[in-house]
């Protein structure tokens, strides 16, 4: 459409940051709110909560409300309310490890594979070796070698997200290399670092923003599935798939049980979806 | 065509190989002696001996390698120590209800997903369009361990008109099974139905914006057939090649979902092979997960290449 | 002969909204008529509003637009008001459109035949006489009227092709809808009338089998499919190269005058006006500023505007050495509201009524309109423009850079390998204009990238000074580009959308160390001052200007290192003829006072004339033919320029009606 291309009125404010208008639509600051929600519940574990997560009493499966335990106990009389925000402390303190460190090995490797075509070659395998093992199956053979615990889920969050955020990078550099305001910033002189850092990654970084929300909803469905497989962080330590994968067998009899991580997780996934989706669309624009 | 799957056959098998590369490496990380694990604390020095000998763990790498490729290639996997029984009837039995879960899943996925992508895309009742897109939102964000708890608790627990899990195969008794298999298997197809749904609305919305829908629309083509035969035509070889990235995600929520369903499938054997510490099985698994993972791949990338022209001929 | 008009258009609106919910207000006011069988062209600059018209006219506006006021009344009926339903039913068969890009018009999965098809089936079931019958009684004899008067010439074809038609000229009975095979034999009667060799086989054929002519081409047949009163042509040439645009063009002449159809074509060439249609209406701002017989606006312009827009174009007659006629200032902002004339900011005339009021397109005679409240009052004619401006340039001196037999091959994902530059030689002197025209594909982009050193040359050398550069190390390549320059074809492309105009501008100071860094900000203040922007542009980004404000900036960058030589990639190609002036004129400004030797890259033959010395012309990769620029555009020797300058299209008023003696030639 030839009538609107001109239409870009001489701006005398400068407009906000792409990202800033995208969090302040309401899409995007009710998922801010929900994310900052469940973050601060789990930041403030300790002092909202009455009891340690893992402290019994005979009180087993009270109801929500009882004195002293606002969500009531589970089948072994622990407090609820406390296993749940420790297990939101859990679950975050292993996603904000494993998704920046997936990420940055990932575009580690998109870069190395920019850099030389052999690099890129070996990359390209080994992100599709890494893809040949679906998900969970990625996290069976790795819980194979390490056992259960802590350390096997953030290394299966880690090496799923890897080539996740290095197809991604590497496809941004390689499209943003192509075009011609590089060949300019060539012909000017400019290092090839310097087009690197300051010309071909700010234009190729949008998309990984959008994905490092999109990949803390799946490593919060990653962590949960573990647990709720036996194969996640061990006993009685709680996370928010544990607590759930417990409540699992008490589900007629206790359905209250299961209401907190079940709230919570929505709530987390559903915040960082609405993040996600908000930065997409300011994107795409 | 032909040339296409010769083109695309090499890259297929070499994932493969060094895929089988890796489950092997995987048993021979593991720390101790798996013949001891397998054996269990109380075995006799000859059964581990038995055992170390079937295995062939005695022999140097290679040979093991080769010799574990041989007895996949025949099918000859030999016992199973810790959980009893052949291998190759344990994962039989397993692989028939995967299978069977994970197409009841996908019908669910292009039924759902086509639906919501479509609806999405089109639908001019801003009620629909807005239902369309809240519920997507709704099985993207809620994951499938909780989807399952839910439905559970709703058609089970609740209303009293699903079983809570376990399976009736459906070719022996179908009226039985499709209860049995109805939950797991809208549980498991929910997130990939949502992705689908989200990813065909995005391309049949890019479709009609093209210049072809302009051109088809000026020439007075009726908005049915502009969708159907002109958008959907082109919305479509993506959304193929997705599809065939969530039969992979579908096998590895199966996992799960057998889990919260006790459906005995692979994954439920995958858990109690692991439990068990019955590395021979999990080795045979995975590596045939990934086979058939890497299959459905090719298959995804021959049906991309037959509903686009332009790699077919390229 | 007077019939009632085919279309009436009645003062039209059409208004958008932009994307920060500002009312954006593209076509105010438009009326116009258009009768059976006659070629009628619209043409205006980017912004004018002409495209939009043309999608207004089918209700086919894109995004937030809608028509907001006005009639489009087809044989009475008003298509503005119609339901949908209805307007389907003319879209395709009474009025047939074709766009702008071929390349991206056809469905890319779908065969040839199947786009035929879909036409032939969305049309196939009505009967023809009952569509014309529902819009006016008069339709069809109106229709034969038109017919008969097209002349001996085109009259023994149109019966023929009346007679070859199956399905609809046989008379009733089941011609009420045809079946598959009919509609495929008319497919491939449709592509054998649009010249598409060898039909019956290329019918399975995909689109990207086809070539961007071919395919224009085969959009034709698909817009004549429903055999439409009105063919509506949105640009359809632009994409084309000038040879390719010129067969395009002579197809739609002859296919109009042999089928009766009304042509109504959307172009901002003026030489396509001339070339192709007896009335031409221009348009800007979103309104008509002039309307009437092609041969009588173009000859005697009445409107300023016409008059500016018809002195921007360069004409290949236009020798060697002048300077380019423009309109200085930009177009209005379509989003503010529009007291007086559309043009009083930029026309030489204004006078103060202009600003304050709109002025009416009023009858100047019995065929001419223009919207101008002093050209009503006017007898004489609007001052001829001012004769061409020689440059007062100096002689070029000694040859700076010099390229020996340069080869380039690009090798595809395939087998394929494509040899972008076979055996290139050339020299450049200080202080000269080398123009290089080709079209599309002749290797003319590659060569501008080998010798700025952005890709390497396969074989070959390039002499800088004397000293071999083709293949230099670290140290020198920078010493090189610091010599050597480029401006880019796409001024949108070629700016990094993440840096101020200032960051852009100051990239290569920083790289070659030219100024130390506490004088970077002065130094881009300066450069952005000579190229006619204003220093305080330097904190916006490049998506706040316009295209040619950026190829401004994109000037300003090659300069900084203070090069001479200057590489300019079809500096001029995106932009509309009355900026395209201004580049060009900085372009020599700025060897006048630099000193720089220019490389001009363009497939405009007329463009390159006025600002080269020398003229270099490429086919294929290769330079067929090298020497003065007047004397190589005088007197051609090789055919392939001889073609070249035979396709450029000039806006030279006809006098003579167009002859119809061609018209057998193509429906044979």
């Amino acid at each position: 459409m030839t009538a609107l291309t001109k239409a870009a009125p001489p701006l005398a404010r400068r407009p906000r940051h792409p990202y800033r208008a995208a969090l302040a639509t309401g899409r995007g600051r009710t998922g801010l709110a929900l994310v900052g929600l469940v973050v601060l519940a789990g930041l403030l574990a300790p002092l909202l909560s009455g009891h340690g997560p893992t402290d019994q009493s005979a009180l087993t499966l009270a109801g929500p409300g009882t004195p002293g335990h606002p969500l009531g106990t589970d089948d072994l009389g622990r407090d609820l309310l406390s296993r749940l925000l420790h297990g939101i402390r859990a679950d975050l303190g292993i996603i904000a490890v494993a998704v920046p460190l997936g990420a940055l090995l990932g575009c580690l490797s998109a870069l190395a594979a920019a850099a030389h075509p052999i690099a890129d070659t070996v990359v390209q395998r080994a992100f599709d070796l890494i893809l040949a093992f679906p998900g969970l199956i990625l996290a069976l053979a790795i819980t194979a070698i390490l056992g259960p615990g802590r350390l096997p889920v953030i290394a299966v969050i880690t090496l799923a997200e890897i080539p996740v955020f290095g197809r991604l990078l590497r496809t941004g550099i390689l499209v943003q290399r192509g075009r011609e305001y590089v060949t300019a910033a060539r012909v000017g002189g400019i290092s090839g670092g310097r087009i690197l850092t300051r010309h071909i990654l700010p234009n190729a970084a949008d998309p990984l923003v959008v994905q490092i929300a999109v990949s803390l909803t799946v490593a919060v469905f990653i962590e949960g599935a573990m647990s709720f497989l036996g194969v996640g962080v061990r006993p009685p330590e709680p996370t928010l798939g544990a607590v759930l994968s417990q409540a699992m067998p008490y589900l007629a009899q206790a359905p209250h049980f299961a209401v907190g991580p079940l709230v919570t997780v929505t709530a987390l996934v559903l915040g960082l979806s609405l993040v996600a989706e908000a930065l997409n669309r300011e994107i795409r624009r | 065509m032909r040339g296409y799957l010769l083109r695309r056959l090499p890259s297929a098998l070499l994932v493969l190989l060094v895929a089988s590369f890796a489950v092997f490496a995987v048993l021979r990380l593991v720390p101790g002696d798996p013949a001891a694990v397998l054996a269990g604390p109380d075995a006799s020095a000859e059964t581990e001996a038995a055992i170390r000998a079937r295995l062939g763990l005695d022999e140097p790498l290679p040979a093991q390698y080769l010799r574990w490729l041989g007895d996949l290639l025949t099918g000859d996997l030999g016992p199973s120590y810790a959980i009893g029984g052949q291998t190759a009837d344990l994962i039989g039995d397993g692989l028939g209800a995967t299978v069977e879960l994970t197409l009841g899943a996908l019908l669910f996925v292009v039924v759902l997903g086509g639906a919501f992508g479509i609806l999405g895309a089109t639908s001019r009742n801003r009620w629909v369009s807005t239902a369309v897109r809240v519920l997507t939102t709704g099985a993207l964000s809620v994951p499938p361990f909780v989807t399952g708890v839910l439905l559970v608790l709703l058609f089970s627990v609740l209303l009293g008109v699903l079983p809570p899990g376990g399976r009736v195969p459906l070719l022996t008794a179908p009226d039985l099974g499709v209860q049995y298999l109805l939950l797991p298997a809208l549980c498991l197809a929910l997130p990939s139905a949502a992705v689908l749904g989200r990813y065909l609305k995005d391309g049949i919305e890019r479709a009609l914006g093209e210049d072809y829908v302009r051109t088809a629309t000026a020439a007075g083509i009726a908005p049915r057939r502009l969708l159907w035969r002109h958008a959907l035509p082109n919305a479509l070889p993506p959304v193929v090649t997705l599809l065939g990235m969530q039969t992979g995600n579908l096998l590895g929520g199966a996992v799960l979902v057998e889990a919260i369903f006790a459906w005995p499938g692979l994954g439920q054997l995958a858990e109690q092979a692991l439990v068990r510490r019955d590395y021979p099985v999990v080795q045979d698994l995975l590596l045939l997960l990934v086979t058939v993972f890497v299959l459905v791949q090719l298959l995804t990338d021959l049906v991309h290449a037959w509903l686009d022209p332009r790699i077919r001929w390229e | 002969m007077t019939a009632p008009p085919l279309l009436e258009v009645q003062g039209l609106d059409v208004g958008f909204t932009t994307p920060d919910g500002r009312p954006l207000h593209a076509v105010r006011d438009v009326s116009f008529t258009l009768r059976r069988g006659e070629t009628l062209a619209v043409v205006g600059e980017s912004g004018s509003g002409k495209s939009t018209t043309a999608l207004a006219l089918l209700r086919m506006l894109p995004g937030t637009g809608r028509i907001t006021g006005g009639s489009v009344l087809l044989d009475g009926e008003d298509l503005a008001t119609a339901a949908e339903d209805r307007l389907r039913e003319v879209r395709g068969a009474r009025i047939g459109m074709i766009f702008q890009d071929p390349m991206t018009a056809l469905n890319p999965v779908l065969s040839i035949g199947r786009h035929l098809d879909e036409v032939l089936r969305a049309h196939g079931d009505r009967d023809r006489t009952a569509v014309n019958g529902a819009g006016t009684g008069t339709g069809t004899s109106a229709s034969t009227d038109a017919r008969a008067g097209t002349g001996t010439g085109a009259d023994g074809t149109a019966r023929r092709r009346k007679s070859t038609r199956p399905g609809k000229a046989t008379p009733s009975g089941k011609a009420a809808r045809p079946g598959k095979a009919a509609r495929r034999a008319r497919a491939v009667e449709l592509l054998r009338l649009v010249g598409i060799p060898d039909p019956e086989r290329r019918l399975d054929d995909h689109p990207h089998q086809f070539s961007g002519g071919q395919r224009q081409r085969i959009l034709i047949a698909m817009a004549l499919a429903g055999e439409p009163d009105i063919l509506l042509a949105d640009e359809p040439t632009t994409a084309l190269d000038a040879t390719v645009q010129d067969q395009i063009l002579t197809l739609l002449g002859e296919l109009t005058r042999t089928t009766g159809t009304a042509l109504v074509l959307i172009t901002h060439n003026m030489g396509v006006v001339a070339r192709a249609c007896e009335r031409v209406l221009v348009m800007y701002g979103g309104t008509v500023v002039e309307d009437g017989p092609t041969a009588e606006v173009l000859a005697r312009p009445r409107h300023p505007y016409t008059a500016g827009l018809l002195a921007a174009v360069p004409r290949l007659s236009a020798p060697s050495g002048t300077r380019l006629t423009g309109i200085p200032g930009t177009p209005p902002d379509l989003s503010l509201p529009l007291a007086g004339c559309a043009f009083a900011a930029r026309c030489a005339l204004t006078e103060d009524r202009c600003r304050t009021t709109a002025p009416p397109l009023a009858a100047l005679t019995d065929t001419v309109r223009a919207a101008c409240l002093p050209a009503a009052e006017r007898a004489e004619p609007l001052p001829p423009p001012p004769p061409p401006a020689r440059i007062d340039r100096p002689a070029p001196g000694a040859v700076v850079l010099a390229a020996e037999g340069l080869r380039k091959t690009y090798r595809g994902r395939g087998r394929r390998a494509f040899t972008a530059l076979d055996g290139v030689s050339l020299t450049l002197a200080a202080g000269e204009t080398l123009g290089i025209v080709g079209e599309s594909g002749s290797g003319k982009s590659t060569l501008a990238r080998v010798l700025a050193h952005a890709h390497p040359s396969d074989g070959g050398r390039i002499l800088l000074d004397g000293k071999d550069v083709t293949r230099p190390g670290r140290a020198e390549l920078h010493a090189v580009r610091r010599r050597v320059q480029m401006v880019f074809q796409d001024p949108y492309a070629s700016l990094n959308p993440r840096m101020t105009v200032g960051e852009i501008v100051a990239e290569p100071l920083r790289a070659f160390g030219t100024v130390a860094p506490a004088e970077r900000a002065g130094r881009v203040a300066e450069l952005l001052r000579l190229v006619g922007l204003d220093p305080a542009a330097a904190d916006r980004h490049p998506r706040s200007f316009s295209g040619g404000q950026r190829q401004r900036v994109g000037i300003a960058r090659a300069l900084a290192p203070e090069p001479s030589v200057l590489i300019c990639d079809e500096p001029v190609s995106a932009l509309d003829v009355s900026v395209q002036a201004q580049i060009v004129g900085l372009l020599t400004d700025l060897q006048r006072d630099l000193g720089l030797a220019l490389v001009f890259i363009a497939h405009d033959l007329a463009v390159v004339r006025q600002v080269s010395h020398r003229i270099a012309v490429m086919h294929e990769g290769r330079i067929v033919e090298t020497g003065a620029a007047d004397e190589l555009c005088e007197r051609p020797r090789d055919p392939y320029t001889r073609a070249l300058l035979a396709a450029a299209p000039e806006p030279v008023p006809v006098t003579a009606a167009p002859v119809p003696a061609a018209a057998e030639a193509v429906s044979a």
